[in-house]
């Protein structure tokens, strides 16, 4: 893979960056793609006639083509959110208001599922929509079969690609193909699986991601809508910017992508997120894929060789890109703060939003370092050097 | 970094493995709290007789810091009246705030005299503090055994 690092300015503070799984740091060329819109094209986007405002207007579609692209979907098909929780937040409301989600319908879930393709699930309960879950083994794995095995009679399944905790990707070709012959409908949380991983959206009827997981902002992220659902899916936000005429009484809504983006958007948070994908594509997904595949099995193959650590996951080849662990009688805290002051290695703790997989576990929370394409071997070791020095000052 | 020498020295470790200052008292005045972000957990256990601390003892899991904190309150609430426990409490608060407080009164407590200045550690610092704060409550407002 050609050498990142030199793009990356946050290395400029000497730090070992192995919180990626929570969000990602920036390249240049997106820090700056963000500053020259803020420079010289900013205005607000579709209702304008003057210059500037086409211009933003121009900037923001063009960064929903390349988004949508990038995940190989249609541009009216990719409606930009706030993010993955947002998004899936939207999509669950929506199919609901909608009426393809109704009462007695199943939502086949896991129990591998951060909260946020979770409590927008439950919180349709009260409208009778029922939830199964699949479940995972103790290390937290997940038999894809167990999920097949739920579909029948199902509405839609909303799984995740790849696990933010225990680094596991999913089997989600074998879920969507038997999902498609049962018909259920199909969601990806792909917030973990799209920064880390080449991906299409063939096969599926909706994908969530978010920019800030993939050398992109915060504050804005993706839905794919299936191009069948465009027009049958009604808006769960409605207000200003996706409408087609509006009176006292009533209103029709603009055509679809518009009609699910009301108020005005991140516009400078696209521009910035199509940047990021431009780059990731400079680099290759596959490339990345392989190179992070690479430091995770390094990382466990050192890890394994220590026997106060405790690690979850498949730790096979399904695993990638994140590694949860434990040192043994020592709390994840004490971990990432020694390794943060001594070390310089910035790791993730706690539950990660993942309080029933925790349970699962049965432990409180993890240690979790996650890797991205600027990560190094040399940072791999660090990380093991550091877990040693833990484990001797107050092990 | 010698602050981080100090939160994990060799006293504060010893204090959160010291099987001395845990268990349970059967009949005594129990109160519980958790960090639903860390999984920190502490009970804690406190035995009134005329006005007076008789016994403590509390039961935890959780970060070094949690569990040493938690460990050295029950050293320094034992034997105490209700008017001392008063003033620790208090003077462990100004301590968190990182406002000048008596080292007196907060014994061994005193090697986390800048965690104010650790937000990220603040929380688990005070998880029993405010477990006994709560406790304390209970009994001014009348509670007993
Ligand atoms: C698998 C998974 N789903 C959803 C989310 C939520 O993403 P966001 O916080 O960007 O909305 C995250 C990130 O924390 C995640 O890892």
């Amino acid at each position: 893979m050609k050498n990142v690092r030199e793009d990356f300015p946050y290395l400029e503070r000497k730090v070992i960056y192995l919180d990626n799984a929570a969000t990602t740091q920036k390249p240049n060329q997106v820090i700056e793609a963000i500053a020259n819109y803020y420079r010289r094209h900013n205005a607000n986007i579709h209702r304008g006639i003057h210059t500037l405002s086409m211009e933003a207007t121009d900037m923001y579609e063009k960064a929903r083509e390349r988004v949508a692209s990038f995940v190989g979907a249609k541009a009216k098909e990719l409606i930009f959110t706030y993010g993955t929780t947002s998004s899936i937040n939207f999509l669950a409301n929506a199919l609901r208001g909608s009426g393809i989600l109704r009462e007695g319908d199943v939502v086949v879930l896991t129990e591998l599922e951060h909260h946020s393709n979770l409590l927008p699930w439950q919180s349709l309960k009260r409208y009778g929509i029922e939830l199964r879950f699949a479940r995972v083994d103790e290390k937290g794995v997940l038999d894809e079969s167990k999920v097949v095995e739920l579909l029948s009679g199902a509405r839609l399944v909303s799984i995740t690609g790849l696990s933010n905790v225990t680094g596991q990707k999913v089997n989600i070709g074998m879920i969507i193909e038997a999902a498609k012959k049962k018909g259920v409908l199909v969601h990806i949380d792909g917030a973990q699986l799209v920064p880390h991983a080449k991906v299409n959206v063939e096969g599926m009827d909706f994908l969530s991601f978010s920019a800030h997981k993939m050398l992109g902002p915060t504050g804005i992220g993706a839905l794919y809508i299936s191009e069948r659902f465009l027009e049958k899916l009604e808006p769960f936000f409605v207000g200003g910017g996706m409408i087609d005429r509006v009176t006292l009484e009533s209103s029709t809504y603009a055509k679809p992508p518009e009609k699910f983006e009301a108020g005005t958007p991140n516009i400078a948070g696209a521009v910035g997120f199509a940047a990021a994908v431009d780059y990731l594509e400079s680099v290759g997904m596959e490339e990345i894929e392989k190179h992070e595949r690479e430091l995770v099995q390094h990382a466990i193959e050192e890890m394994k060789k220590l026997d106060f650590v405790e690690l979850y996951g498949p730790l096979d080849e399904r695993h990638t890109s994140i590694i949860s662990f434990n040192i043994k009688g020592i709390h994840p805290h004490d971990v990432a703060h020694i390794l943060d002051e001594e070390m310089g290695i910035a790791i993730r703790t706690g539950h990660h939003c993942a309080q029933p997989l925790m349970r699962k576990l049965g432990v409180s929370g993890t240690c979790r370092a996650s890797f991205y394409l600027y990560n190094t071997k040399e940072e791999v070791d660090v990380l093991i050097e550091g877990l040693k020095k833990v484990k001797e000052w107050i092990g | 970094m010698d602050w981080l020498k100090e939160l994990y020295s060799e006293v504060v470790v010893s204090y959160a493995k010291d099987p001395k200052y845990r268990g349970k008292i059967e009949g005594a005045l129990e109160e519980r709290d958790m960090n639903e972000s860390c999984g920190d957990e502490v009970t804690l256990y406190v035995k009134i007789e005329d006005d007076r601390v008789k016994d403590a003892a509390f039961e935890g899991v959780g970060c070094v810091v949690s569990q040493a904190s938690a460990a050295m309150l029950v050293k320094l609430i034992k034997g105490k009246n209700l008017q001392e426990v008063r003033e620790i409490l208090d003077n462990v608060k100004k301590m968190l705030k990182g406002e000048d407080f008596d080292e007196e009164k907060v014994g061994d407590l005193v090697v986390f005299s800048n965690i104010s200045e650790i937000p990220q550690r603040s929380k688990c610092f005070y998880l029993a503090w405010s477990v006994l704060e709560r406790l304390y409550d209970r009994i001014s407002q009348g509670g007993s055994n």
